[in-house]
C-alpha cells in the first residue's frame, strides 16, 4: 500500500473538538483507505460519534483537517457544507423521512425525479432486497426493512464515503447477525469506502477490514480485526477488544517468570502479562496444585475461573465437555501471554 | 478484569445557532406583542395617570376580582378532577360518552353562559316560566357575585377536565398496585399516591382558570359584578378621561403576569412523566356509588349543556312565534368568519419563525422568544384592547379603528397558541432527519422547505384551528378596536343580551357555536384518540 492522496478515501489529521464539559476529540488522526470496511470502536463518549460527525460536516473541529478522496473539506479557512461533501450516512435512528415514501426517501438525494433517478431508485432498492416496497412509508416497514432503507438512501447518490452510526443498536439481537452480514455484502456488491462506529467490540471484529480502536478522543490502534485481537497495542486495548486476564510480573533477560509459566518478551523491569481466556488449558486431576472457583456455561463453550497458587486468579474457555464442578482440582497450562509495560 | 458495559450514546438535543433571517422574522413577528404593552406602560407613567384612581376604589375591584377567582378555581378544580377521574378510572357506564359531553361546554363563550343565565331567570325566564307553572314565583336573576361564579364555574370546568384526563392516564396503575400491596387501602391510596401525582397538573390548570376569571369581561359585564374588566371598560366608555382606565388595565396586567407566571414556576419544578407499564383495572364502583356518580354527571351536563340548548332554542322559537324579525346575522357572521381566519392563517405563519427561534435558537434568543410569548398570553385582552388603542392614537392615528389593526392585536394575542403547537411539532422532529438531508446533498433552505415544514404541518394545522376558534369568540378587544359599525357574532351576542333582546342574542349564539364547534371537534376528538 502506498500512502498516496488518491488512495486515501479519507485523511484526518489532528482534529481537535472540546464541548463544554469534555474533550471529545483530541489530536484524532486516521486514514481510511478506498474500498474497505473501517469500523471505528471505542467506549461510550470516547468521541466516535463526534469524529464521524466531524466527518460529515455535521461538527466543526476547532483545529485539524480531513481530506476526502484528496479534497479538503475542512481545515485553515476551508468548511464544506455537509450537502456537498458527497457523504453519505446511515444514522442510529435510520432518520428516514416520515411524509415520503420508501421510493421518496432513496430519490430524496437524487436531485430530480426524472428516469435516470427512477432506474437509481429501483437499482438499488434491489441491491438491498425491498423491491416492491416502493410506495410505502417509513412507519409501515419493520425495523431491519427501515435500515435497510437508510443504506439504500445513503448509497444511491454513490457517495465517495459512507458513514454508519451504530446501525445495529436498535435492532433486535435476533436480527443483528443476519443484518449485520447482509450489509457487509451490500457494501462489497456496491465497492463503496464505508467506516462504521459501534462500542460493541465482537460487531467491530467481526465485520470489518479494518478496526480503528478509539479511546479519549484519539485513535490508539488501527490494524485488521485479527492483528488487534492478537496483537493489542496495549493493555487498555487487550482488555476491550475481547476477554482478557492482568498478571503483574517482572521481566529479565528476554523472559518474564509467571505463576503460570515463564514467557519470551522483548521487555525488561515490571510489566503487565495480558493472557487470552482461550489460551489457557485446564485439566482435571486430583493432585492438581489450582482450584476451580467459578463456572458459566454458555452452551458451545464454558468459562471456568480458577485460582492458581498464591492467588492468581485465571479464566480459561474450554469447550463445553468435561463437566466441571467449583472446588474441583485441576492442572492448567497457559499456550501464550503477551507483557506489556506497567 | 476488564469487560467493558457500554452505555448507549444518547445525543444531547443540539441547539445549533439559527439563520439570522429567522431571528428577524420572529422578532418582527413578536413585535405587536410588545409595542402596544409599551405604550401602554409609557402612557400610564407620563401622564400620571396612577393619580386619578383612589386606593379605595382600587381594593375594591381587588378584592372582588380575587374572591371571584379563588371561589371560581376552588369549585372548577373539584369538579373537573372528579369528572376526569369517572370517566378514566372507573366503571361508570358510557365513559367515552361523558368524556366528549363533559368536555363539550369548551364551546361556549363565557358570555354565552351569562346570556343561558338571564334568559332562563327573570318574570321572562324559560325556567321561571317552567316553575310558574308548578305555582311558584319566577326565579330571581342571578346577578351579581353569585352568577358570575356560577357561569364561570361552568365555562372552566372542561378546561380543568381535559388536562386532568391525560395526566390521570399518565399515572402507571402499578404506583397504585404497589401501594394496595402494601397493605394501604383504597382511599389512602388515592389520597397518598394519586392526587400527589396529579397534583403538578391539577396545580397548572388550577392556575389557568384563575387566569381566565380574572381577565373575563363577557360574564361579569352581563351579570353586573364589578372586577377590574368591567371597571375598565366603564371608564374607558366614559370617555372623558381615559387615564382611570389605563391605570387599572396595568395592574389587572401585573396580577394576570404574577399567576402565568407562577404557573410556569409550578410547572417547571414538579413534573412526573410516566409511561403507564399497562392499563388499570377501572375500579368497580358498585351499584350505589354508580348511581351516585351518574346523578352528578347527569347534573353537571344539564346545567352546562341541556339548560343553555333549551334556552336558546326556545327564545329563538319565542321569537319566531310572535313573528318577530329574529335578525339573522348574516353580515356578522361573515365578518367573523373573515377576521377569524386571517387571525389564524398569520398567527400560523408568524409562529413558524418563532418556535424556530425558541427550539433551536441559541439559549439567549430563546428564553427572549419564549418570555414575550407567555407574557402575551398572560395579557388579559380587554388590556390588550386598550394598549392597542393607546398606541394607534399616539403614534399611527391612521390605524385606529381599521380591522386591520384589529387582526394585528388578534395575531399578538392568540400567537401563543399556534407558537405552543408548532414548537411541539418542531420539538419532534429529530435533528438527524435534518442532518439526513443535509448529507444527501439538500442546502439549508432546501431541507427547511422539504422536510421542516411538511414536518410542522399538523401543529401548524392544529395551531391554527385554535386561534380560529378563539378569534371567533373574542368580545373584550373586538370591542374597543373594532371600526365603527363593524359588528361581529361575539359583540352581537353580548350587545343583544345586555339590552335584553333574547332572541336575537340567541340566534346569534346558535350559529356561533355551529361555527367554532366544528374545528374544536377536530382538535379535541383528535386529543382523546391518542
Amino acid at each position: 500500500m502506498t500512502s498516496t492522496a488518491e488512495h486515501l478515501a479519507i485523511r484526518a489529521r489532528s482534529l481537535y473538538r472540546r464541548f463544554d464539559d469534555a474533550v471529545a476529540l483530541d489530536d484524532f488522526s486516521l486514514d481510511v483507505w478506498s474500498g474497505g470496511l473501517l469500523t471505528l470502536v471505542g467506549p461510550s463518549g470516547c468521541g466516535k460519534t463526534t469524529a464521524l460527525r466531524v466527518i460529515a460536516g455535521f461538527e466543526q473541529p476547532e483545529s485539524g483537517t480531513v481530506d476526502i478522496r484528496g479534497r479538503t473539506v475542512v481545515g485553515g479557512s476551508t468548511t464544506v457544507p455537509p450537502e456537498r461533501r458527497n457523504v453519505g450516512m446511515v444514522f442510529q435512528d435510520y432518520a428516514l423521512f416520515p411524509h415520503l415514501t420508501v421510493a421518496h426517501n432513496v430519490g430524496y438525494g437524487l436531485g430530480g425525479r426524472d428516469r435516470d433517478a427512477r432506474r437509481r431508485v429501483s437499482e438499488v432498492l434491489e441491491m438491498v432486497g425491498l423491491s416492491g416496497l416502493e410506495r410505502r412509508l417509513p412507519a409501515e416497514l419493520s425495523g431491519g426493512q427501515q435500515q435497510r432503507v437508510a443504506l439504500a438512501r445513503a448509497l444511491a447518490p454513490n457517495p465517495d464515503v459512507i458513514l454508519l452510526d451504530e446501525p445495529f443498536s436498535n435492532l433486535d439481537a435476533s436480527l443483528r447477525d443476519r443484518v449485520r452480514t447482509d450489509l457487509r455484502h451490500i457494501l462489497r456488491e456496491a465497492r463503496t469506502t464505508a467506516v462504521f462506529v459501534t462500542h460493541d467490540q465482537e460487531e467491530a471484529l467481526s465485520i470489518s477490514d479494518m478496526v480503528a480502536v478509539m479511546r479519549a478522543g484519539r485513535i490508539v490502534q488501527a490494524a485488521p480485526p485479527d492483528q488487534v485481537y492478537r496483537h493489542p497495542a496495549d493493555a487498555w486495548v487487550a482488555g476491550f477488544l475481547g476477554d482478557a486476564d492482568f498478571v503483574p510480573g517482572h521481566a529479565a533477560n528476554g523472559r518474564v517468570d509467571t505463576p503460570f509459566g515463564s514467557f519470551a518478551t522483548p521487555l525488561t523491569g515490571p510489566v503487565t502479562v495480558m493472557v487470552r481466556p482461550e489460551e489457557v488449558q485446564i485439566v482435571p486431576d486430583h493432585d492438581g496444585d489450582c482450584v476451580v472457583t467459578d463456572r458459566v456455561f454458555y452452551g458451545h463453550d464454558q468459562l471456568v475461573t480458577v485460582a492458581l497458587p498464591g492467588d492468581t486468579m485465571l479464566r480459561s474457555r474450554i469447550g463445553p465437555t468435561p463437566s466441571i464442578e467449583p472446588g474441583e482440582r485441576v492442572w492448567v497450562k497457559v499456550e501464550a501471554a503477551t507483557a506489556y509495560p506497567r | 478484569m476488564a469487560t467493558v458495559t457500554p452505555l448507549p450514546e444518547t445525543p444531547a438535543p443540539r441547539r445549533t445557532g439559527i439563520g439570522r433571517w429567522w431571528l428577524a422574522l420572529a422578532a418582527l413577528g413578536l413585535l405587536p406583542s410588545l409595542i402596544p404593552l409599551a405604550s401602554l406602560v409609557i402612557a400610564t407613567i407620563r401622564d400620571g395617570a396612577v393619580a386619578t384612581v383612589p386606593g379605595s376604589r382600587l381594593a375594591q375591584l381587588m378584592v372582588n376580582t380575587l374572591a371571584l377567582a379563588v371561589t371560581v378555581t376552588a369549585t372548577a378544580t373539584a369538579l373537573g378532577t372528579a369528572t376526569a377521574w369517572l370517566v378514566t378510572r372507573t366503571t361508570v357506564p358510557m365513559r367515552r360518552v361523558w368524556t366528549i359531553l363533559v368536555a363539550l361546554p369548551l364551546v361556549m363563550p363565557s358570555y354565552v353562559v351569562a346570556l343561558t343565565l338571564l334568559g332562563a331567570t327573570g318574570p321572562t325566564g324559560v325556567l321561571s316560566e317552567l316553575v310558574g307553572r308548578m305555582g311558584l314565583g319566577p326565579i330571581p336573576v342571578p346577578d351579581g357575585f353569585f352568577g358570575s361564579w356560577l357561569a364561570l364555574t361552568v365555562f372552566a370546568v372542561p378546561y380543568v377536565h381535559l388536562a386532568a384526563v391525560p395526566a390521570i392516564r399518565a399515572i402507571d396503575p402499578a404506583l397504585e398496585e404497589a401501594s394496595r400491596s402494601l397493605g394501604v387501602s383504597r382511599w389512602h391510596t388515592f389520597r397518598k399516591v394519586t392526587l400527589p401525582m396529579l397534583r403538578p397538573a391539577t396545580t397548572a390548570s388550577a392556575l389557568l382558570v384563575s387566569l381566565y376569571t380574572i381577565s373575563d369581561f363577557g360574564v361579569v359585564s352581563l351579570l353586573r359584578y364589578d372586577t377590574f374588566t368591567r371597571a375598565i371598560y366603564a371608564q374607558y366608555q366614559g370617555r372623558l378621561d381615559r387615564r382611570p382606565a389605563l391605570t387599572l388595565a396595568l395592574v389587572l396586567i401585573v396580577v394576570a403576569v404574577a399567576v402565568v407566571w407562577f404557573e410556569r414556576r409550578t410547572r417547571r419544578h414538579a413534573r412526573y412523566e410516566g409511561a403507564p407499564s399497562a392499563r388499570p383495572v377501572p375500579i368497580d364502583l358498585g351499584r350505589g356509588w354508580t348511581v351516585t356518580a351518574v346523578g352528578f354527571l347527569t347534573g353537571l351536563t344539564t346545567v352546562s349543556i341541556a339548560l343553555p340548548s333549551i334556552v336558546l332554542f326556545t327564545w329563538l322559537a319565542r321569537g319566531a312565534t310572535a313573528g318577530q324579525s329574529i335578525g339573522a346575522p348574516v353580515a356578522e357572521t361573515l365578518r367573523s368568519l373573515v377576521v377569524s381566519v386571517a387571525a389564524a392563517v398569520v398567527a400560523a405563519l408568524v409562529s413558524i419563525p418563532v418556535a424556530m427561534v425558541t427550539v433551536r435558537g441559541r439559549q439567549r434568543a430563546a428564553a427572549a422568544a419564549e418570555t414575550v410569548t407567555w407574557m402575551s398570553y398572560a395579557l388579559p385582552h380587554i388590556a390588550m384592547g386598550l394598549a392597542m388603542v393607546t398606541f394607534a392614537l399616539r403614534v399611527v392615528p391612521g390605524l385606529y379603528q381599521t380591522t386591520f389593526l384589529l387582526v394585528v392585536a388578534y395575531v399578538a394575542m392568540f400567537l401563543p397558541q399556534t407558537v405552543a403547537t408548532s414548537s411541539d411539532s418542531l420539538r419532534r422532529i429529530r435533528p438527524s432527519l435534518e442532518e439526513a438531508s443535509r448529507s444527501l446533498g439538500r442546502s439549508a433552505i432546501e431541507t427547511t422547505v422539504r422536510i421542516t415544514l411538511p414536518l410542522m404541518r399538523r401543529g401548524l394545522l392544529a395551531g391554527a384551528a385554535l386561534v380560529f376558534l378563539t378569534t371567533m369568540k373574542e368580545l373584550p378587544a373586538t370591542l374597543l378596536l373594532r371600526p365603527n359599525e363593524f359588528e361581529t357574532l361575539a359583540i352581537r351576542i353580548w350587545a343583544a343580551t345586555g339590552e335584553g333582546f333574547y332572541t336575537r342574542a340567541s340566534a346569534a349564539a346558535l350559529i356561533l357555536l355551529a361555527v367554532s364547534a366544528i374545528p374544536l371537534a377536530l382538535v379535541t376528538i383528535r386529543d382523546l384518540d391518542r
